[in-house]
């Protein structure tokens, strides 16, 4: 795919444009009616084929299944920039559906949901591009403690793919080669400078080496625990690869990873993950985004458990749920028809039902500083703090619901799993 | 808040708009690389749009509880605008002289329009901004990766280049809109008070050029720093529209000394002053506005009466070197503290991102 793009940019052509008169006699597009992952797992299809350069047009895709995955727009943390704020007023869910195919050394997963135009980051200052990223949990051996759904947190890492769309006007090769950097317009004039008398083209060449350098796809790896501590991966060691398309109002995008590397051993066959989306014609970007709350993956069909555990929500009193939610919850957290609490004050648990697993609510009812939501800045409101800090150790400012009977704590999460 | 501040005061009361500091600095950090259209230091005419265009309309900051506030992100053809170039060449063959493309706005659009009426009592007066280096940033607080810090050593704020994602949540944040979106490296970036020249006991590039000899630098704890009399002794110096909430620390000598407006038959009338006070409590907040003024009168009329006093000689700075008072060993001996050589950047979280492993002049590695 780094291929594909570097051309699209060149020449300054939308990617699926390129790959529409390019590289293949058509666009497929793919069935949208598909299993629901709320029940079920995202199963994935054995190939004996070879999986290290996917994209979505490959004829691999069509014996796969499909699964469909709910994205949430993220409410947990709000934002400063008034632009978003109210592109994303009133944003309701959008539905992705995804297809996995692996072989013994690789895994590869699609996901395809409408979108009806290409957004690019560009030259100016105010635009943004769209994308996709999918999320791995780094240890996912304890089902109940799964990293928070924002990107992890604290000793609970996650391994993020990120793909945006974009033309190559990023730095010259994206590893902080500044030596190489240059001002196009002084290149140009020294371009018709001469040296004794005859034209030299050196500086010119330098410029088209540059350039060279600079074609390169915004596809990224990240470790995280929690958002704000996101850091990017540049190591060859993890080998990833990631392409979007756009085609028919919808994108199609892929990832592809090894099953093992030394950041994370995907063997068991059985894992969770986490799809997001962005929106560049919404000044999409960070957190604010669609996202998914964890799905299971099966290489191959399992016995089930990751999938039980993390689809499981107790059998309790909805209303009974919501009295408790009103009385306990509603003066800091706003949700539902709760507007009582102040903006900032605490996590907006508006979208929490589509995002977060009942044993996450559970753990964040019972023991606050469990996880503590990582990317809220506490300056941006001193007189909220969401936590105090005993060395780096972030203490929640939230008390503990230990106290609430485990039938309560399941009204509770009944009431909790319906937002969305 | 950091253990020292290195802060400046721009005497308003002496700036011609000349533009030299502008340039400075765009030669030094911003010719390049997507910094093209940005200024780190521009000098605006006020009242007018001001650079990005209505910067102090565009949210950011703080309210009275501590709050941050929500902001726009301004474009670059539309509020910051691109310079336009000109047919030079085909001017050979007869042409005559075309922009390339419609001008519609640049960072100077309204140069010297000021307000008022000409001639009794139209006024404006020039305004230089750079980043204000805030004791309580908004573009830090703004940021949820932890990707803009204020240094320890002298409170300069910098992003750390290799943290950010180019969210630009922290021009939203910044109230005087003094942090910019670098396309080309999908990156923010902002004036860094020339630290590297700094460290080395030189002054910021605009400073050092001020032709009008308006720039005082110093640390704000140096007792017998010009920036520490100014600021804290005399309290003539204010920082721009406090009400912000951000407390800056480039600081600003109002321009209390305006020419006297005219009656109907174009005489002066004695003792008036064109420049309102009312814009000047907007900008400096009234209680310091009005303390300054005074002061700077009184010392004045006194330095007019006796020939003597220390503050309008401060004011008057004979000898430019005596604007500065830098401390090259100070960071000399922050760097050797920390073993690191001295005379390298004292932090290198601006080239090294929190998590990378080495790094060597140019290059970050992993």
């Amino acid at each position: 795919m780094k291929k594909l793009i570097s051309n699209a940019a060149i020449i300054g052509l939308p990617l699926a444009a390129l790959i529409m008169s390019g590289c293949g006699p058509s666009v497929k597009t793919y069935d949208s009616n598909c299993n629901d992952a709320a029940n079920g797992a995202i199963v994935a299809t054995k190939v004996a084929g070879d999986l290290s350069d996917m994209n979505a047009m490959a004829a691999a895709w069509d014996g796969a299944q499909c699964t469909s995955v709910m994205l949430y727009p993220q409410k947990t943390v709000g934002t400063n920039d008034q632009a978003v704020n109210e592109m994303m007023a009133g944003a309701k869910g959008v539905k992705a559906s995804v297809k996995a195919l692996y072989n013994d050394s690789k895994v590869s997963l699609m996901v395809y949901w409408n979108d009806n135009d290409e957004s690019f980051q560009g030259m100016t200052s105010d635009k943004y591009s769209d994308g996709f990223a999918v999320q791995f949990a780094q240890n996912s051996s304890d089902a109940s403690k799964l990293p928070y759904i924002g990107m992890g947190s604290d000793k609970r890492p996650v391994i993020i793919y990120l793909q945006k769309t974009t033309k190559a006007t990023f730095e010259p090769n994206g590893k902080g080669d500044h030596a190489m950097q240059r001002a196009d317009q002084s290149v140009e004039k020294f371009n018709q400078s001469t040296v004794d008398g005859v034209q030299t083209d050196e500086l010119k060449k330098f410029h088209e080496s540059v350039t060279a350098l600079g074609d390169k796809d915004y596809q990224k790896a990240f470790i995280a625990e929690g958002f704000r501590s996101t850091t990017e991966i540049r190591e060859a060691k993890t080998s990833f690869d990631a392409s979007m398309t756009h085609a028919g109002e919808k994108y199609m995008a892929v990832l592809t990873r090894d099953i093992k590397d030394s950041y994370l051993d995907l063997s068991s066959g059985e894992f969770p993950v986490a799809l997001a989306v962005w929106d560049g014609k919404k000044a999409n970007r960070d957190g604010q985004k669609w996202l998914s709350g964890w799905v299971a993956v099966e290489l191959g069909k399992k016995d089930g458990k990751l999938v039980q555990s993390i689809t499981e929500v107790p059998k309790g009193d909805v209303v009974a749920g919501k009295a408790l939610a009103v009385e306990n919850c509603a003066a800091c957290h706003l949700f539902d028809d709760q507007v009582s609490a102040a903006p900032g004050m605490a996590p907006n648990l508006s979208e929490i039902g589509g995002q977060a697993t009942s044993a996450y609510i559970r753990e964040s009812m019972v023991n606050p500083s469990a996880v503590v939501v990582p990317g809220y800045n506490r300056n941006a409101h001193p007189n909220f703090a969401w936590y105090e800090l005993a060395g780096n150790k972030r203490v929640s400012t939230m008390p503990a619901y230990d106290w609430l009977a485990p039938e309560q704590q399941d009204n509770l999460i009944a009431y909790f799993k319906t937002l969305k | 808040m950091s253990k020292r501040q290195l802060a400046m005061v721009m005497d308003l009361n002496k700036c011609i708009g000349c533009q030299t500091c502008t340039v400075a600095c765009k030669t030094q950090w911003t010719n390049r690389n997507g910094r093209d259209y940005m200024y780190w230091n521009n000098v605006e005419t006020y009242p007018g749009h001001g650079y990005p265009k209505n910067w102090q309309e565009s949210g950011g900051g703080f309210d009275a509880a501590g709050d941050l506030q929500p902001g726009k992100i301004p474009n670059i053809e539309s509020d910051y605008g691109v310079p336009w170039e000109y047919n030079y060449d085909e001017m050979a063959d007869g042409k005559i002289l075309t922009p390339h493309q419609e001008p519609t706005w640049g960072p100077n659009w309204d140069e010297d329009v000021g307000a008022g009426n000409f001639p009794n009592d139209n006024y404006f007066f020039y305004i230089p901004r750079i980043c204000n280096h805030c004791t309580n940033p908004g573009c830090l607080s703004a940021c949820p990766r932890d990707a803009i810090f204020k240094r320890e050593q002298d409170g300069v704020v910098l992003v750390d280049l290799d943290r950010c994602q180019g969210y630009r949540y922290c021009i939203a944040g910044c109230p005087y809109k003094k942090i910019y979106f670098n396309p080309k490296l999908s990156k923010s970036e902002k004036c860094i008070l020339c630290f590297p020249r700094v460290e080395r006991g030189l002054p910021p590039a605009c400073s050092q050029q001020c032709v009008g000899r308006i720039r005082f630098v110093g640390f704000l704890d140096d007792k017998e720093s010009q920036v520490h009399k100014l600021v804290n002794e005399y309290k003539v110096a204010i920082g721009l529209r406090p009400d912000y909430g951000t407390t800056p620390n480039i600081y600003y000598v109002p321009p209390v000394f305006s020419p006297n407006k005219f009656d109907e038959n174009g005489a002066p009338i004695v003792e008036s002053s064109r420049i309102p006070d009312a814009e000047l409590e907007k900008l400096f907040g009234k209680e310091a506005y009005h303390q300054a003024k005074k002061t700077i009168l009184a010392e004045h009329k006194k330095r007019k009466e006796t020939g003597e006093s220390e503050l309008m000689d401060l004011l008057i700075a004979f000898q430019h070197q005596d604007m500065f008072r830098l401390d090259t060993n100070y960071y000399h001996d922050v760097a050797k503290a920390e073993g690191k050589k001295a005379l390298a950047p004292v932090d290198n979280r601006y080239s090294k991102g929190k998590f990378t492993k080495f790094t060597t002049h140019y290059k970050v590695g992993h």
